[in-house]
């Protein structure tokens, strides 16, 4: 017997989602690496990329004060900022590694989602500053120490190299993503201010700076939007990129012995976990053992879905009442 | 067998399908509370704005300030209350009802981070007390005490049930109990010109505020964790449903907020004798949506005792 998975609109039936999403999803076991064993490369990442930041910025705050340069005083602000949002993401991570318990019946994975979300955020905000900044030095240029911009530029960008080879080899969850986006951000801007200290030295054209500024903006601001929306995502329980609702419905829907399905949820509960909850009518009582395991073989096999709860039901039984027929759309919507 | 095509997929009253979608009670519609405060809150930064400008007083420009921060905190709220009443799709499957959990979050935050604004001016005072300037300072700050004890009034019936809806609440609270320190430390100054009275009382104020907002921070957190909403005891349901005849054991129990009012459930029943049917089932999602508030309720029935686990947990511990 087939199943039918119904659609809301049947415009739907053959649309496929999926194709253009399956290179920029997130999701660790994706990536080939177990989930326990890509955390813990990121929380190693993290941790170095850390000491590495603040010890830079001990150096730049110390060298500033000694020469009187504000440049480096300021980078060493910056850097203490870095620092900041990179314990954020490591604390996020050691948090969310915690078990289960009886307040919290998921673990506490979403603390790095909430955590990406708030590193994306202070992205944002920081972007929003450089551009209103640049566009006050556009406007009102200053004069500009070439030489010493370079200097501090070159320092930072050594840092910034190693943080982000650092951090790109343990970027398995959302949260250690944001943070090497943000170094990435620190890495593209320390290039941007060797160029702009090389035309200003060479020409003296003092608007290189505040152009090159504008252009690292919007080269991060794409990642940092598509990092948002990926963290929202998740805290939204929307299904995850990579997965197409209508496959999995009708794969479900498929499965012999199933009539139909609906109220079909898909959810990541953690950045690396995706779970599903449906409803399922099947024929009759005797065949749900059998059709339980043949859905949850499916769905861990095809689409890595290992946690799975689905309810089973008889449509025939439900004679009383010929209204009562179960609308078979899924999701499910509340008027 | 009828399918039923209708959509959106209404609750009829005789569609007795229990589970088969979000039902709850109509969340009561704060959607005039917001409008009016919105309104007199944009009224007042205006207001503040012009005076601060003839006056020249950067307090109230400030103040202005502050005030069109909050009338963004009750946009945020009321765009996430209305967001939670859109319907799903099949990208966010639970319609966007959770936006209620991340709007009371950010206003948490909001709260606090103007809390130490707050503090932080108190303290710069408390070594350069500037003489404040009472008369117009005060008249304003009546105005304020008026206009956020109206509007925190206005929030007051759903602060205890929603999320959302509570921390629009507690920041106009809050600020009426800013202005209140206001006009009462102008008239105590002024009698005894004591001027560290002014970020004494400052810091008092700040201490209530973070009090108040901590609640509503840590709440929120968890249900941004999915964690079980704070008014579930996850050890009941567990306890509830265990006792069911014919259930050997539960396991897998899943319990958190679709939104700052409505909760989900999942949970896996072992029961060797076989499944017991759709009335049992339509039976514990009715009594889980009366005594326990869950509306979402999705219960998978196991004959063999095999897989006793959560996957999560299994995924976990499993190196
Ligand atoms: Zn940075
Ligand atoms: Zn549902
Ligand atoms: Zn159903
Ligand atoms: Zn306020
Ligand atoms: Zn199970
Ligand atoms: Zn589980």
């Amino acid at each position: 017997m087939q199943g039918h998975f119904h659609l809301h609109d049947a415009g739907h039936h053959d649309h496929s989602h999926d194709d253009d999403h399956s290179a920029n999803h997130s999701l660790v076991f994706r990536k080939g690496l177990p989930p326990e064993e890509a955390r813990s490369a990121s929380r190693k990442a993290l941790r170095l990329a850390l000491v590495l930041t603040l010890c830079f910025a001990g150096v730049e705050a110390v060298a500033g004060v000694m020469t009187g340069s504000l440049a480096l005083l300021s980078d060493a602000g910056h850097m203490v900022t870095d620092s900041a949002s990179l314990l954020l993401a490591l604390l996020s991570a050691v948090f969310g590694n915690r078990p289960a318990d009886a307040r919290h019946s998921y673990g506490h994975g979403r603390t790095e989602v909430i955590a990406a979300l708030v590193n994306s955020l202070i992205m944002l905000a920081l972007i929003l500053y450089i551009a209103v900044e640049a566009v006050a030095r556009l406007l009102h240029p200053e004069p500009v120490n070439g030489a010493g911009v370079m200097v501090v530029a070159v320092l930072g960008l050594l840092v910034n190299v190693l943080a982000a080879w650092i951090l790109s080899r343990g970027a398995h969850t959302l949260n250690s993503r944001a943070a090497l986006l943000h170094v990435m951000g620190d890495l593209l801007g320390s290039v941007a201010a060797i160029l702009a200290g090389a035309i200003i030295y060479a020409t003296g054209w003092t608007a290189a700076d505040p152009i090159l500024s504008m252009g690292v903006c919007l080269l991060i601001l794409r990642s940092t939007w598509h990092l948002l929306r990926q963290s929202l995502l998740v805290l939204m329980e929307g299904v995850p990129e990579h997965l197409d609702y209508y496959a999995i419905g009708r794969a479900l829907a498929e499965v012999e012995g199933v009539v139909s399905v609906h109220d079909l949820h898909v959810w990541a509960m953690s950045s690396d976990h995706v779970a599903l909850s449906a409803h399922l009518q099947v024929g009759t009582p005797e065949a749900w053992p059998r059709i339980l395991a043949a859905c949850q073989a499916l769905l861990s096999r095809r689409f890595a879905i290992d946690h799975v709860t689905l309810q089973a039901e008889w449509p025939l039984a439900r004679t009383a009442d010929a209204a009562a027929t179960v609308p078979v759309i899924s999701p499910d919507q509340s008027a | 067998m009828g399918h039923a095509h209708t959509h959106p997929h209404g609750h009829t009253p005789d569609h007795d399908h229990g589970h088969g979608g979000h039902h709850h009670p109509a969340p009561t519609d704060f959607g005039r509370a917001f409008v009016l405060a919105i309104l007199l809150n944009t009224g007042f930064v205006a207001t503040e704005f012009a005076f601060g400008l003839a006056a020249n007083s950067t307090a109230l420009i400030a103040d202005a300030g502050h005030n069109l921060s909050d009338v963004l905190g009750l946009l945020l709220a009321w765009g996430a209350a209305w967001l939670a009443r859109r319907t799903s799709t099949s990208r966010y499957t639970y319609g966007l009802r959770s936006s209620s959990i991340l709007a009371a979050l950010a206003n948490a935050i909001f709260l606090l981070v103007a809390c130490g604004g707050i503090a932080w001016e108190a303290v710069m005072r408390f070594t350069a007390p500037p003489a404040v300037a009472a008369g117009t300072v005060m008249a304003v700050a009546a105005v304020g005490i008026i206009i956020n004890g109206f509007s925190a009034w206005l929030f007051f019936k759903g602060s205890k049930g929603d999320l959302n809806i509570r921390g629009a609440y507690l920041h106009m609270a809050a600020d009426a109990a800013v202005s209140l320190g206001v006009v009462v430390t102008g008239a105590l100054i002024s009698f005894t010109h004591w001027f560290w009275l002014d970020p004494a009382i400052s810091l008092a104020i700040v201490a209530v505020i973070v009090a108040g907002t901590w609640g509503l921070l840590r709440e929120s957190l968890q249900l941004a964790l999915s964690g079980v909403p704070p008014q579930l005891d996850h050890t009941a349901v567990a306890r509830y449903l265990a006792e069911q005849p014919g259930v050997h054991s539960i396991h897998d129990l899943h319990i958190w907020g679709m939104s700052t009012t409505e909760n989900a459930l999942t949970a896996h029943l072992v029961m060797p004798e076989g499944h017991p049917g759709d009335a049992f089932l339509d039976r514990l999602t009715h009594t889980l949506e009366e005594e326990f508030g869950i509306h979402h309720a999705t219960f998978q029935v196991e004959m063999s005792v095999l897989h006793q686990q959560c996957a999560l947990h299994v995924a976990r511990t499993g190196h």
